[in-house]
């Protein structure tokens, strides 16, 4: 049976073996759509729209997401809440990784999603100036724009009363893809806040009010 | 006399709805074998304009039916019976309606849409309070699938690694909070991964954050060495075998436990075992569930296998928790997954 599979897939994908459930008309081009198209539509970047496109980057695919360069969003999740949280999620990654590893498959036509959804544009970023830990007040957004090229770094707010509030944690950054990063909720840092970027050697970070 | 007409009959019509009604015209009254005769005599039919689907403005070409029919009959060799999945392992799929072998899911039908829900979360005099949130309304979610016998599986992990709780926070109904009690004491971060299932939505495993202030409280990455050695748990020792013994980041490795007594290894929340697998600085956590449990060796002890695909290159600090006559164990090597190349 194996062999048989091998000559059926032969044709198509050099040597890939299908070993998995996961499909493209399935799950890969609704998270593709979700997740990467707004870049990779054929003109920003090259295209991932569909699977003749999309299918000889699936190693590639699988690698960068694995590694979390692409997308280029930067910041772990669950370390302050954004706005437009464009990482993936865990199960995101694992779902890519098995469908590569699995022979990257298509599927059948008629699972694909009946029209790709729209592309969510990133709010435009308000803000009023950077806040001062003097004055202290809610901070409404925050951009990694003193961090070194490659730092992974976490950024606490060590608050007056003791308290320690996660505000960003970049993995591996790179100023290519520097943005601002809003909160869902503006984070309250009272007067005498010490924002605290470990390790200390990382660079700095702006926030703003 | 009007030419090509498929075109504009798509346009009024819809390509999607004028195959639809060709389907249903094959598998009306022909069997799959039957094809040849089908398309032969819908074509036939058409050219009569004896069936309604194909009346078009003008006639319609014999190559154009063809064409039709063709795609009709392909999209009707591909239309499989209604395929269910289960919605936390995505590997396992049915014809059936029925429950997840492995993890004792119900299964759903078709592709569920994704949607990311978001927890809040604060710290209660003696532990935590999660209130799960719905991405779009913004409201506190109160209607859950039970998953794994729980409604809420809670798992927390200190930045040293030295720190590891699966418990089930309570939904307490009158301010839709989940609540669970907690002995953290040691200052520092604590990772939480909140795995729940809303009601109508997919499987969530939402990852956190948790700061525990206090004296001596720092930040930093965890640096494990590899830790492979075997493991004795409360009534069981557990062995972990490696394949390849090297393992490859994005590359699947099969982790083989081999659980010694072997009578008596029970199932523990609907799973013959329960793995965290996290990357030593906390920024990949999965949860995952065995894919065979067998007893090889005359059943000199029981294997029970996981697969994981490790994202990154690093050590990677696996828990795996496993019951025994009736008792819980918990024991965690540490993993070293090597890049390629």
């Amino acid at each position: 049976m194996r062999l048989l599979l091998f000559f059926v897939a032969l044709p198509l994908f050099g040597h890939d073996v299908i070993s998995t459930k996961v499909t493209w008309t399935k799950e890969l081009s609704r998270l593709v759509g979700r997740r990467c198209a707004s870049c990779h539509d054929g003109k920003a970047s090259f295209s991932l729209l569909d699977y003749e496109s999309a299918r000889p980057w699936a190693k590639a695919i699988k690698e960068e997401t694995g590694n979390r360069r692409m997308p280029p969003w930067q910041a772990i999740k669950g370390f302050g809440d954004f706005k437009d949280d464009a990482g993936l999620t865990q199960e995101e990654i694992e779902v890519i990784s098995d469908w590569v590893e699995g022979g990257a498959p298509e599927g059948g036509p008629k699972w694909l999603p009946a029209r790709s959804l729209p592309v969510r544009k990133a709010a435009p970023v308000k803000v009023r100036g950077s806040w001062q830990p003097g004055k202290g007040g809610k901070v409404v957004a925050v951009k990694p724009d003193g961090l070194k090229p490659g730092a992974s770094a976490q950024v606490v707010g060590e608050l007056p009363d003791g308290g320690i509030v996660p505000l960003l944690w970049i993995y591996r950054f790179d100023s290519k893809y520097l943005r601002t990063y809003v909160y869902r909720t503006p984070v309250e840092l009272p007067a005498g806040t010490r924002v605290r970027v470990s390790p200390a050697d990382a660079g700095t970070v702006t926030l703003f009010q | 006399m009007q030419r090509p007409c498929l075109h504009k009959a798509v346009k009024a019509e819809g390509a999607e709805r004028l195959l639809a009604k060709v389907s249903a015209f094959c598998l009306a009254g022909n069997t799959r074998g039957g094809y040849t005769k089908t398309v032969f005599t819908s074509i036939q039919d058409c050219h009569a304009g004896r069936y309604a689907g194909f009346m078009v403005p003008g006639s319609i070409s014999r190559r154009e039916v063809l064409i039709l029919l063709t795609g009709a009959a392909s999209t009707f060799a591909q239309e499989p019976e209604p395929e269910f999945v289960c919605p936390m392992d995505k590997d396992v799929r049915s014809k059936v309606p029925g429950q997840c072998p492995r993890c004792g899911m119900k299964l759903v039908a078709g592709v569920p849409d994704a949607r990311e829900f978001r927890v809040s979360m604060r710290r209660t005099s003696d532990g935590l309070a999660l209130r799960v949130v719905d991405p779009d309304s913004g409201a506190t979610v109160r209607d859950f699938e039970l998953m794994h016998e729980r409604l809420f599986h809670l798992f927390v992990v200190s930045q040293d690694l030295a720190f590891f709780a699966h418990v089930h926070p309570e939904f307490d109904a009158a301010t839709g909070e989940f609540r669970v009690a907690l002995p953290l004491s040691k200052p520092g971060m604590y990772r939480i991964l909140s795995d729940f299932y809303p009601h109508g939505a997919t499987p969530q495993l939402v990852a956190g954050t948790l700061m525990m202030p206090g004296a001596g409280f720092s930040l930093g990455v965890a640096r494990p060495g590899a830790d492979l050695a075997p493991k004795r748990g409360e009534n069981v020792g557990v062995e972990l075998v490696l394949e390849p013994p090297r393992p490859l980041a994005g590359f699947k490795t099969m982790l083989f436990f081999r659980l010694s007594p072997s009578e008596g290894v029970e199932p523990y929340l609907g799973a013959m075992g329960h793995m965290l697998a996290a990357s030593a600085d906390l920024i990949d956590m999965m949860h995952l569930h065995p894919i065979y449990v067998t007893e090889p060796e005359g059943g000199a002890y029981r294997q029970i296998q996981f697969n994981v695909i490790f994202p990154r290159e690093g050590v990677h600090r696996v828990w795996v928790q496993f019951q025994r006559a009736g008792v819980v164990n918990t024991v965690a090597f540490n993993v070293p997954v090597e890049a390629l190349g």
